[in-house]
């Protein structure tokens, strides 16, 4: 009966996990949609931004978040 | 914003670490550049694990962006005021060079398991410290203490405004140097403070005991001051709230967490003001960081003994003992209070 309440407990741990560890890669590839979608910001690209800045003369505004 | 290109970094993989030197502890932490990658200053400042939003504001953002662009209105006229901005060069030019950060590649996998592949700022902070840990040398106070926000040294800066002092404490060295409530801080050490995270640069990479020059505005005029760092200074810093002292905690306490007993339960447990009271306030239970718990430590312990230690010491002074004073491998003798009994316990360093 332990071995049996163990077993399925690991089981109920490792699928939580795995669901949990899909909702964490699902809110990172969601997080890259949604802000490359406002047209604002530059996403995760620094040789990009750069660029810009140079071709337009402003300043960088570079956000570590 | 519009006169800004704005990018976003959402990891530090890959991040160069000798252009971006920064309080690895934030959650928001924000460079303004020129594309020659000239600095005109940063913004992002914390001293608080649950109110992460108390030493930033929307206004004080406002106003940093205003100072940057009238910097770079400026360039390269003011390019000499500018240097000593950016750091020194990194030893380790990425994240991923250092020792415990090597399974990490450059590049998120966007095709796999994506947020695994994310390495996080406050990695590279602990990664810095085991390169000690693992040598078996004291971790310096620079790097134990680092980014010291300007409270340290007695003074408070307001998080709505760039660098203006909101109070100075009484008796502190800043009231001692002459500073002043509504002092604006122009410039340290030269350099044009456009935030709090400014000031807390300065302070960073400066080395005790020292003098940094200050050119403050008080009611409309320029002012010159000295603010004086002397020996140990940083050691007013509280570590405690930064989440790369999760792991200090696993190797210096077994994944405990202590906090000083409030004054009427000092009282309660018969203890006196001047006498170490660290409470256990969370046992942790996994792996190295169930190394208290498994030596008997348990939530709600009284620390009344360390390492034959019996004067107060706050969560940060013990770190800081252990850290610098006591190695992996070593056991320290502890007295905890429990129940009203004295009980002798052991804890293994890590």
């Amino acid at each position: 009966m332990i071995r049996y309440i163990t077993a399925l407990t690991s089981l109920l741990l490792l699928v939580s996990g795995l669901v949990l560890a899909q909702d964490r890669d699902t809110k990172v590839h969601n997080d890259r949609k949604v802000v490359q979608a406002t047209g604002l910001w530059i996403y995760n690209d620094l040789p990009k931004g750069i660029a810009e800045a140079k071709k337009t003369g402003k300043p960088l505004l570079i956000v570590f978040r | 914003m519009d006169g800004f290109v704005k990018v976003r970094i959402v990891q530090a993989n890959g991040m160069d670490l000798s252009q971006f030197q920064f309080d690895f502890d934030l959650t928001f932490a924000t460079f303004f550049m020129n594309a020659d990658m000239t600095l005109y200053g940063r913004f992002g400042s914390r001293s608080d694990f649950k109110d992460a939003m108390r030493d930033m504001s929307l206004e004080g953002f406002q106003k940093a962006l205003g100072a940057a662009l009238e910097l770079h209105k400026e360039y390269p006229a003011n390019s000499a005021s500018l240097i000593g901005k950016k750091g020194p060069e990194s030893t380790f030019k990425v994240p991923e060079e250092y020792p415990s950060l090597r399974k990490y590649k450059p590049t998120l996998d966007y095709e796999g398991k994506v947020a695994r592949s994310c390495m996080h700022c406050h990695m590279v902070g602990a990664a810095e410290r085991m390169i000690f840990r693992e040598k078996h040398k004291p971790i310096p106070d620079e790097v134990l203490y680092l980014w010291p926000m300007p409270e340290v040294l007695g003074m408070t800066l307001d998080s709505k405004d760039k660098a203006r002092i909101t109070s100075v404490a009484k008796g502190s060295s800043a009231e001692k140097d002459g500073f002043q409530t509504d002092d604006d801080i122009l410039t340290l050490e030269g350099q044009p403070m456009i935030s709090i995270a400014d000031v807390q640069w300065v302070l960073h990479v400066a080395e005790a005991p020292t003098t940094l020059k200050a050119e403050i505005l008080r009611n409309g005029q320029t002012v010159n001051l000295d603010l004086s760092l002397n020996e140990g200074w940083r050691r007013n810093s509280d570590i405690s709230w930064r989440t790369t002292t999760w792991d200090l905690r696993r190797m210096g306490t077994g994944g405990l967490v202590l906090e000083e007993l409030p004054a009427a339960d000092r009282q309660k447990a018969g203890l006196a003001d001047t006498e170490l009271a660290l409470q256990v306030k969370h046992v942790g239970q996994y792996g190295d960081h169930a190394v208290g718990k498994k030596a008997g430590f348990k939530k709600g312990d009284i620390f009344v003994t360390f390492d034959g230690k019996t004067h107060r010491m706050t969560e940060t002074d013990l770190m800081a003992h252990v850290m610098q004073n006591r190695m992996p491998g070593e056991r320290i003798p502890v007295t905890v209070l429990r129940a009203g009994t004295r009980v002798d316990l052991e804890l293994p360093m890590q």
